[in-house]
């Protein structure tokens, strides 16, 4: 809480910019059908194909349905796959990591091979060639883009653990004869874990991202429920009779994302400590 | 520096096995019984039988992990479940394609990038600055393939000045610069977007350096001391993050291929994951594979061109 005051009173207006957009965004997914114009899921035939005008602010799809409350309650999922995704990611790399780091020696060695391994896959590959494995569908998607992120996640939390694992406070816990677990869970974990959260919270920007490129590629949630990446690809196939279909949801993947990455530069100018002082 | 990379080629056996061997078994046991996803769920089970047969699915697991590291060390990729042809030759045939679209991107995004971060460090806290920083803000910020579309609406579609799909005539060099305009320009924007943040923020880190103050106090000009000396020394972290960029923009670029209808790996992909075709998407994993871990050789091998410091023995 402090440092999200110490945040906005000192950055520039751009991370104000960024952490307004991304409450709207949450406000607009959290309301949704409240919000929404129509239904999104209605088909009004009459109506298909139609460019944005006053009763529809962002025109309509092929089947005739609102392109304007699609991309309102299109926020649910992809927002909804960046977060289970991240939890599960980081359910699994933070222990990992921790553990590896703590520990030394062999475990450490494999578990950083492991991570190269991995992380010679692009991120978009490897969540693609899971997903395809898996097959489409909501938490396929989330398992998929959350294994694709472990490895980095593992990277994250080893990295804090090593200096941690060194501290006084560590070794006098190991001194009074502490058990391993109870010291990981107790001391080295909550030390480890804000700098683990705000970056996980960045990654957010790059797993929406993924979920957009991957329901583009065909591996998102299945229709009717729209979600961002899939109705631009159906936005695709009408570029030259309908491009609001897929300008739309474009707009917001990018609003969403560019919000997260303001907020990102702006806790980089507040934090980094060679910034303050270049700044003096 | 021949002897180094001799050396490193030959660490990366070992990270290659590890890159094979988890592409097979992710493919065998996250994907099921590959000749009930191909024939379906109707199959009889002796056309099941039949297809694990001449597919060689039938032997025990570890035998068929033999079999392809064995095949692989001989460069064959396996044969496509599907048509049945070699997956190597339907690789081989689209990659060039892939790889000249990428390269040109890469470069458009060096030749703007650094020189764009450049002037945005020297121009700090200018209106030249925070417009910079906004617009490559929003270039990273763009999922690649939507700044595909938008260029397609506006170029293509509306103002009609470029092909909207294809890669041109074979044989004619200015047909198939024409078809990549587009498709370059869109992946390379986003790395220019990448290149100047890094630059810019890099050129910061070295202005205050004391060794430029040195520059400055014997008389040497602003544009000698920012260029013979602090370019030099800022480039190392640009170096690094153009290849986990590079990465990342070959990561992307099947989207691109897909949008603008170019015959690629993302053609080769998305054929693949339509048809359950796994064979083809183990091989054009590994070959995803192979030209990250190259990018990080090349990346790791400039090191010593930038800075005489670092000497590989």
């Amino acid at each position: 809480m402090i440092a999200l005051r110490r945040l906005v009173r000192r950055s520039p207006w751009s991370t104000t910019w960024g952490i307004g957009i991304v409450i709207l965004v949450l406000l607009l997914a959290v309301l949704g059908p409240a919000v929404c114009p129509y239904n999104p899921t209605e088909q009004h035939i009459r109506d298909r194909l139609q460019g944005p005008d006053t009763t529809h602010l962002l025109g309509t799809d092929q089947y005739g349905r609102d392109v304007l409350s699609r991309t309102i309650l299109g926020a649910r999922p992809s927002l909804a796959i960046a977060v289970l995704s991240m939890l599960l990611s980081m359910l699994i790399g933070v222990p990992l990591g921790i553990l590896a780091a703590y520990h030394g020696r062999w475990l450490d060695s494999l578990v950083l091979r492991f991570v190269d391994v991995m992380m010679s896959f692009p991120t978009l590959v490897l969540g693609a060639a899971i997903a395809a494995v898996l097959g489409a569908g909501f938490f396929k998607v989330v398992l998929a883009i959350g294994i694709a992120f472990i490895p980095r996640f593992i990277r994250l939390a080893r990295a804090p653990v090593l200096i941690i694992r060194e501290t006084a406070y560590v070794e006098a816990a190991r001194a009074i004869g502490m058990s391993t677990t109870r010291l990981l869970a107790r001391h080295v974990l909550p030390n480890a874990l804000g700098e683990v959260l705000v970056v996980a919270t960045l990654w957010m920007a790059t797993a929406i991202r993924v979920e957009a490129s991957l329901a583009f590629l065909g591996l998102g949630v299945q229709p009717p429920t729209p979600s961002w990446g899939s109705m631009i690809r159906e936005g695709v196939n009408r570029l030259a009779t309908a491009p609001w279909m897929a300008i739309a949801p474009g707009v917001a993947v990018l609003l969403f994302v560019l919000g997260i990455n303001l907020i990102g530069d702006g806790m980089r100018d507040v934090f980094d400590p060679r910034i303050q002082s270049r700044k003096r | 520096m021949v002897k180094y990379i001799m050396r490193r080629l030959l660490s990366l056996i070992p990270t290659a096995l590890c890159v094979v061997t988890i592409v097979f078994f992710l493919i065998r046991f996250g994907a099921g019984d590959p000749a009930q996803a191909i024939l379906g769920t109707y199959a009889t089970s002796e056309s099941l039988a039949a297809f694990r047969a001449e597919m060689g699915l039938d032997k025990p697991l570890i035998a068929q992990y033999g079999t392809y590291l064995w095949d692989l060390v001989r460069g064959k990729l396996g044969n496509s479940l599907i048509t049945g042809q070699p997956v190597s030759k339907q690789i081989g045939v689209v990659l060039p394609y892939s790889l000249e679209l990428t390269t040109a991107s890469i470069l458009l995004g060096l030749i703007a990038g650094i020189p764009l971060g450049i002037f945005m460090a020297l121009r700090r806290s200018t209106w030249f600055d925070s417009l910079g920083r906004v617009l490559s803000l929003v270039g990273i910020s763009m999922p690649a393939f939507f700044l595909g579309i938008v260029l397609l609406i506006v170029f293509a579609v509306n103002l009609d000045w470029l092909p909207v799909s294809g890669v041109g005539r074979a044989g004619s060099i200015a047909s198939r610069l024409y078809h990549l305009v587009l498709p370059a320009t869109t992946l390379g924007l986003v790395m220019t977007a990448y290149v100047a943040r890094t630059t810019r923020s890099a050129i910061l880190n070295v202005l205050s350096e004391d060794y430029l103050r040195t520059a400055r106090a014997k008389g040497l000009g602003e544009r000698r001391t920012v260029f013979t000396h602090g370019l030099r020394n800022a480039l190392i972290p640009v170096v690094t993050v153009s290849g986990m960029y590079a990465s990342i923009l070959i990561a992307v670029s099947p989207l691109v291929e897909i949008v603008f209808g170019r015959p690629g790996l993302g053609r080769v992909i998305l054929g693949a994951i339509k048809q359950n075709d796994y064979s083809v998407l183990q091989s054009v994993m590994l070959v995803y594979a192979a030209l990250v871990i190259t990018i990080n050789l090349i990346v790791d091998a400039s090191y010593s061109f930038l800075d005489p410091r670092i000497r590989y023995s």
